[in-house]
């Protein structure tokens, strides 16, 4: 027997060869139809791999990144399965997970792909993980693996294939589709439930921009529920309404000038209602003669109104006969010394 | 990154027990020259802000020092709305501790004074052993954001290898040289990163007390003019931000331009408002929320600001 230590301490016994998905269903099978990869010792393993000595172990679900990241990498052969299906020939460079979803770079050989074909595109994966093929990991000799990708004529594969030792390499296979592939994968095709393929972009291979053609990289995203597909993708779109570049240009709080440099940001001074004619104070008006407001050119001169605590002391009838009373130290004031605004308060008090 | 500049400002008197903690801290430039595609808006510049403050106090103090930060840190969080945040604690590799400089008695004290001021703060915490950098434990607050995205925001970090490195040092009750404790802090960390973030959050809709016009004031037509200018005058006396929109355009106009800016109060000013010396007030995306005296709406504005009041 083996000892199991589960992360909360706790330890059980089991038989030597048992998979993280059998302990699963030890437990529970709610628990086991969750079960999307297994943690043993610290290393992220499928759930369907024998455990042959004791360890430590931490089932992974949708819950943990590394779940997450499980099945989004499962999904991109999932993609891979449906684009052979669809575009017969086509190569593939690598399809890793990302942090949000997934991608692969693929060679089309010339062809196109547009947004209406990720749609069919999305229709081919949902019916082929529909069918729920499981993942079968295979050990491979060098030459074998060689052999096997010669066959298709994959040449991006044959050159991972090339820098890699003999004895590490390993396939996976689900339904109709091997991969070369380290792994880990989720147990089978069905607990994709959601596919959205998001976009589209170019990349090199291996990032060498000098090297060949470019490849078409495939972006998409999957989950365990249509709900939280939805879900997420009202995120999205609430995202973009929210993107702090769109914010910042659109409220005009910060931008950046080609002659200073690029990303060097400049916060900008507080903005002002957008350009057009100003209206024009009635030049007859008896209120222009005491208007004490800025923006106003006859005016300029005047200091603004500082005193808005003394102003409220009037209303209540509490007009202090020092309005300086309250400085640190002081002369009082005389009035002819009061600024503009005290001056007027009797004005401005009956404004208010 | 000013630690080694502050290290040297420290170091440039003798210190005694008595003077600790010394707090040093600035707003600092920093340049870093990232690459030409991944530059990203404001949260991946080339030129950035560092609200980069250096507390160095005796060990007995780390934990006090630690509680400070941390009510920094969380009156920053209050202030700006974040309100779903955890701490994460960084502390050794609970079984290779080759690799951490710094004595034994030090860490344990440090490691110790954070875990026992988290709790005293009653912040939810995850520890990660073997997360700690190599010269001391930190805590980061990981912050959620109304859409459920999460941010790094806001720093602690213990440093015993800075003060080793420029031989920092005070002397102690026992007349003793003795080295003091480094603790990086930032409750921003790079301020344009964090205004990203922050504008993000709250979809442009600052909390008023932070919003850049808190109040447009907008005159029906140019009949109401020179009472809408007395307003907003008055406005600014009462150190409201306040702008006033005389173009000459129909008010519908100015109203959607002020409810596209995300001003959170509107005052719409006619002639009827004029001869009742009244404002007619609007609240952006709620509203009218009809006609008060301006020393009403003053001390409703200013009540709002006093609270922190979110934006919404």
């Amino acid at each position: 027997m083996i000892n199991i230590t589960f992360p909360d301490g706790a330890v059980r016994q089991y038989e030597p060869g048992i998979t993280a998905l059998d302990i699963a269903k030890s437990i529970s099978e709610g628990l086991a139809r969750k079960v999307l990869a297994a943690k043993v010792n610290g290393q992220v393993i499928d759930a369907t791999r024998p455990i042959t000595t004791d360890a430590t172990l931490q089932l992974l679900t949708w819950t943990d990144t590394d779940g997450k990241a499980t099945m989004w990498h499962s999904s991109a052969h999932l993609m891979a399965e449906a684009l052979e299906a669809l575009y017969p020939g086509v190569k593939f460079g690598i399809g890793p997970a990302i942090e949000n979803g997934f991608y692969y770079d693929v060679d089309l050989g010339g062809q196109a792909i547009s947004e209406e074909d990720l749609k069919k595109l999305e229709a081919k994966m949902a019916e082929l993980a529909k069918q729920n093929n499981t993942y079968q990991r295979k050990e491979v000799s060098k030459a074998e693996a060689l052999q096997y990708f010669t066959g298709k004529d994959d040449q991006y594969k044959l050159e991972l294939i090339n820098d890699l030792q003999d004895g590490t390499i390993t396939f996976y296979t689900q339904g109709g589709f091997t991969d070369l592939c380290r792994g880990p994968h989720i147990p089978s095709t069905g607990f994709i439930k959601a596919v959205k393929l998001t976009s589209i972009a170019g990349a090199y291979w291996r990032g060498k921009r000098e090297k060949i053609k470019m490849l078409t990289r495939i972006y998409g995203i999957t989950f365990p529920t249509q709900k939280e597909l939805d879900e997420y993708l009202a995120l999205v779109e609430e995202a973009k309404k929210r993107d702090h570049r769109k914010l910042g240009k659109e409220l005009e709080l910060f931008t950046f000038s080609e002659r200073v440099g690029l990303g060097l940001a400049f916060m900008v001074a507080q903005r002002r209602a957008a350009a057009g004619a100003p209206a024009t104070v009635p030049a007859e008006s008896p209120d222009r003669e005491r208007l004490p407001a800025r923006g106003n050119p006859a005016y300029r001169q005047q200091k603004p109104v500082y005193h808005l605590r003394a102003l409220r002391e009037i209303r209540k009838g509490q007009f202090s006969t020092h309005p300086y009373a309250g400085r640190r130290r002081g002369v009082h004031a005389q009035t002819h010394e009061l600024p503009p605004s005290l001056r007027n308060l009797p004005f401005i008090a009956q404004v208010l | 990154m000013n630690c080694p500049h502050h290290c040297e400002i420290y170091r440039s008197s003798p210190k005694s027990y008595k003077d600790l903690p010394v707090r040093f801290a600035e707003f600092g430039t920093v340049y870093r020259y990232e690459q030409h595609g991944e530059l990203h808006g404001l949260t991946r510049v080339r030129g950035f802000t560092q609200d980069d403050a250096h507390l160095f106090c005796r060990p007995d103090q780390v934990k006090e020092e630690f509680i400070k930060v941390i009510d920094l840190v969380l009156y920053v969080f209050r202030s700006l709305s974040f309100t779903e945040y955890t701490a994460q604690i960084s502390l050794r590799d609970k079984e290779d501790r080759s690799k951490y400089i710094g004595s034994e008695e030090n860490w344990n004290l440090a490691e110790q004074a954070i875990i026992e001021s988290a709790r005293e703060k009653g912040l939810n915490t995850v520890i990660e052993y073997g997360e700690a950098a190599f010269y001391g434990p930190k805590l980061d607050f990981m912050v959620k954001d109304a859409l459920g995205r999460k941010w790094q925001l806001g720093t602690i970090q213990v440093d015993y290898n800075l003060p080793e490195r420029f031989e920092l040092e005070y002397i102690g009750a026992d007349n003793q040289k003795h080295r003091p404790v480094m603790i990086h802090r930032a409750p921003f960390g790079s301020l344009e990163r964090f205004i990203a973030v922050l504008i993000e959050h709250c979809a442009g809709k600052f909390p008023l007390w932070l919003t850049p016009t808190q109040v447009k004031v907008l005159p029906i037509s140019d009949k109401s003019l020179v009472y809408a200018e007395k307003i907003a005058e008055l406005l600014k006396n009462a150190e409201i931000r306040a702008e006033i929109d005389d173009r000459n355009e129909k008010i519908g106009k100015k109203i959607r331009e002020a409810e596209l800016a995300k001003v959170p109060y509107m005052l719409v000013l006619g002639e009827k408002e004029a001869t009742e010396e009244v404002v007619a007030v609007r609240r952006q995306s709620k509203g009218d929320l009809g006609t008060m005296h301006l020393d009403q709406f003053i001390g409703l504005l200013n009540d709002e600001v006093a609270n922190r009041k979110p934006f919404e």
